[in-house]
């Protein structure tokens, strides 16, 4: 068994979970937020869209890690079967990361969404709390990469 | 700017707000004022923006919107005639009417159609037929069983109808213990079915009413317009103060405002023309000033952007803007990374250039970004995700070998020094544009505290070095930790340790870093993180070729199906849609990256070092700004 192999579809799954439950809670707030304009007959701003699909990004840093792990991955087990559970290790806890990152990410869009659609201000102050929440996942991304020499 | 204070008599005050409006150059200093035609223009403001928010849902169509004949002449009585009139009718109540009957009738709609499914199995009967059988004697109540229910009955019970899961039926003269009996409802099938029908045509007729008012959205428009400049006018007027104990005839007000210095003179001829009382002098350190940017042509393409973003620079800050520009420039490159990409951009944004008369300053920027985003791809041998063995060799040779792709593919280790090249262009950028924020905070210092900022960009260029050794490093390349940088980086702590609370004196200046002790050792950490921040311009140009190389696998994939014809025809078909949606969903996600990341650079990392909170007011004079709409589209 690969431990190694594990890892690296553990990292892509995790993180996709964690952007689909971003997605989610995210989504619902837009919605609630366009919801909210139609009934006052404001016009819907379509800028809402970037705090529902901010999210989705950490799928795809899920997945570039999960690609690298498969290339060294194989070879770690046969040389080094220790580094198959680093790859394992590292796999689990930069998945969860990432995917907290996502989930994160979610919340504050969400908050970030209910509040431009009610007030119309201050888009770039809440975009900047969604950016910081993704950095979570790319220092994560990042270091995991330099952790394993990928 | 200039803080200025006016002086008019009070008996005229309206006539001397009208000429100031003319003039249009005087930013009024924000007052929470009341009055009550503030509150009914603010009202009226609200209900027209209803009314056009009504109106919006129904689509304009050339032509149609005449030409529906309606009863009550709607037509007739909002023609662009009567609305350009001296009497104008009220447009805006009687679409309000309109759509609070529309409302109405949509929840009777609702109830109704409830009622109905709820009635529908027991068919047509007189519900008023229950009450004159028991006025005879004849007492009958019924009930909705279900088939358990049913099945545990004596008999005596008349059985109406039954389905799968329920029975109707009525039971004569008692009632059945345990069960509610079915609520009778107030009118038959038939009625219910009538109020509906009538329900639905009204709703038809407003539906009409309504469209055919939806071509007077513009003047609504205009009349909003109006709205907004007397809504100016009004607290402006009541903003006034007056002076108190003075005989009317004589009294005076005053009002508060800022001009920008170099428009002072017309503002100057306007106090001379109307014998107004004028009193200019530099705004305090308490006064919130407005803020109005002057800038080069070409740093003036970033105003789209920071308009759009809403950051204003406070009027005592430094104006970033052609920085922001510049660097903007570069992380759209970086984080778009393909030069397919770039190459759209650039088609797009020359097209609506070419096509537009006015040539908007979005579009030009557009261009830019455009530019940036090709030059980038090409540099790194990026198009639209292809694989850069599948690409010709004169796109290869024209990349640049260190950031390339066609480098990165001929071997593991190749791969790995592109990558930490990419890394090294990251973190460089980052101690340039950090540097150049303290550079443009010492430029604007007069005291010792330059030493700080001195300081903070030797702590930069000392940690630039760890962050290379630390992370850059890997199996290809290992990049050396300097001592030197150490020594650098500890030099450059310990001036910002004396002077960064520099006051007038050092003594107390290193008492205050003391006091903050913690905060100035988490410095440290804020000087790695603002350095390591810059990496997602890497990663997330990573993230987004990422994506093309999979939608370019998956068009591959498919593309290469074999079988007949009409199969290929087919799978072509289909390998194209892909390509062409997945693309076009890259291209988006990497717009709310550009959004997401390359703003934020700018506006935390790059701003928090040049000591920029944003924390200003845009310049916008009191003055005239609408003409009168015509109300025919």
């Amino acid at each position: 068994m690969n431990l190694g192999l594990i890892g690296a579809g553990l990292v892509m799954g995790l993180s996709a979970v964690g952007s689909a439950i971003g997605i989610g809670i995210a989504g619902q707030a837009v919605i609630g937020a366009w919801k909210k304009c139609y009934i006052a007959n404001k016009p819907a701003p379509m800028t809402l869209l970037a705090f529902g699909g901010a999210p989705l990004t950490q799928t795809f840093y899920g997945y570039i890690l999960g690609f690298l792990f498969m290339k060294p991955a194989a070879l770690a087990v046969v040389n080094d079967p220790q580094r198959g559970s680093l790859f394992l290790g590292i796999g689990i806890a930069s998945g969860l990361a990432i995917a907290f990152s996502a989930i994160a990410q979610g919340k504050a869009g969400a908050a970030g969404a209910d509040a431009t659609g009610e007030t119309g201000k201050g888009f770039v102050n809440y975009m900047m709390i969604v950016g910081i929440c993704e950095t979570v996942a790319i220092f994560a991304m990042v270091l995991s990469m330099i952790s394993l020499s990928l | 700017m200039k803080k200025v204070s006016l002086v008019v008599m009070e008996k005229n005050r309206e006539v001397s707000l009208e000429k100031l409006r003319e003039a249009g150059v005087l930013h009024l200093e924000k007052r929470n004022v009341r009055s009550d035609e503030l509150t009914k223009l603010l009202d009226r403001k609200a209900k027209t923006e209803t009314a056009l928010g009504v109106l919006r849902s129904y689509p304009l169509e050339n032509g149609a919107a005449g030409k529906i004949p309606l009863d009550g002449g709607e037509q007739d009585v909002f023609s662009s005639d009567t609305l350009n009139g001296e009497t104008p009718p009220d447009l805006v109540a009687r679409i309000l009417e309109l759509g609070d009957e529309k409302k109405a009738l949509q929840e009777q709609l609702l109830v109704n159609t409830k009622e109905r499914s709820r009635i529908e199995k027991w068919g047509n009967f007189d519900p008023r037929s229950f009450a004159e059988f028991a006025e005879k004697g004849i007492v009958l109540i019924p009930y909705e069983l279900s088939r358990k229910a049913y099945e545990s009955l004596p008999e005596g019970i008349i059985v109406l109808g039954q389905d799968k899961t329920t029975v109707r039926v009525l039971s004569v003269g008692k009632e059945i213990p345990g069960e509610s009996p079915w609520v009778l409802p107030e009118h038959s099938l038939a009625e219910i079915d009538a109020l509906l029908a009538d329900i639905r045509d009204k709703l038809a007729d407003i539906e009409n009413r309504l469209q055919a008012l939806a071509c007077r959205q513009a003047s609504l428009e205009g009349e909003q317009k109006i709205l907004l400049e007397r809504i100016e006018f009004e607290t402006a007027r009541a903003g006034m103060e007056t002076a108190d104990n003075v005989p009317a005839e004589f009294t005076v007000s005053w009002l508060t405002g800022f001009v920008p210095q170099d428009e002072l003179g017309v503002l100057k001829r306007a106090a001379a023309e109307n014998g107004w009382a004028l009193l200019a002098d530099d705004p305090g350190e308490d006064d919130n000033v407005p803020t109005k940017l002057k800038n080069n042509p070409l740093a003036s393409l970033i105003r789209p952007l920071t308009d759009f973003l809403e950051v204003v620079p406070g009027y005592n800050e430094i104006d970033i803007s052609g920085f922001f520009l510049f660097f903007f420039v570069i992380f759209f490159g970086m984080i778009f990374g393909d030069a397919g990409y770039g190459a759209l951009i650039i088609l797009a944004s020359v097209i609506g250039i070419l096509k537009s008369a006015k040539k908007p300053p979005i579009l030009k920027l557009l261009l830019l970004l455009g530019l940036s985003n090709f030059t980038w791809g090409l540099l790194t041998c990026s198009w639209f995700g292809v694989k850069a063995a599948l690409l010709p060799d004169v796109l290869k040779n024209i990349s640049l070998p260190l950031i390339s792709n066609a480098t990165a593919d001929r071997s593991a280790m190749d791969q790995a020094i592109v990558r930490q090249n990419l890394m090294i262009l990251c973190f460089s950028l980052a101690l340039l544009q950090l540097s150049i924020g303290h550079i443009l905070a010492i430029v604007h210092t007069k005291s010792l505290k330059i030493l700080a900022h001195i300081g903070n960009i030797a702590m930069l260029g000392g940690m630039y070095f760890v962050i290379l050794s630390l992370i850059a490093s890997n199996e290809a390349r290992q990049i050396p930790l300097y001592p030197l940088a150490i020594y650098v980086f500890a030099g450059g702590f310990l001036l910002n340790f004396v002077f960064a609370s520099y006051e007038g004196s050092i003594g107390r200046s290193i008492l205050e870093s003391l006091k903050n002790i913690i905060s100035v050792i988490l410095g440290i950490a804020n000087v790695f993180s603002d350095i390591m921040s810059y990496i997602r311009l890497w990663a997330v140009g990573l993230a987004g070729a990422a994506i093309a190389d999979t939608v370019d696998t998956m068009a591959l994939q498919i593309g290469g199906i074999a079988g007949p014809v009409v199969v290929r025809f087919m799978v072509f078909i289909l390998a194209g849609g892909l390509l062409i949606f997945g693309h076009g969903l890259n291209l988006v996600l990497n717009m709310l990256s550009v959004l997401v990341h390359g703003v934020r650079l700018n506006t935390l990392e790059f701003s928090g070092h040049v000591g920029l909170t944003w924390a200003g007011t845009a310049y916008k004079p009191f003055a005239k700004r609408t003409i009168r709409v015509s109300t025919d589209r």
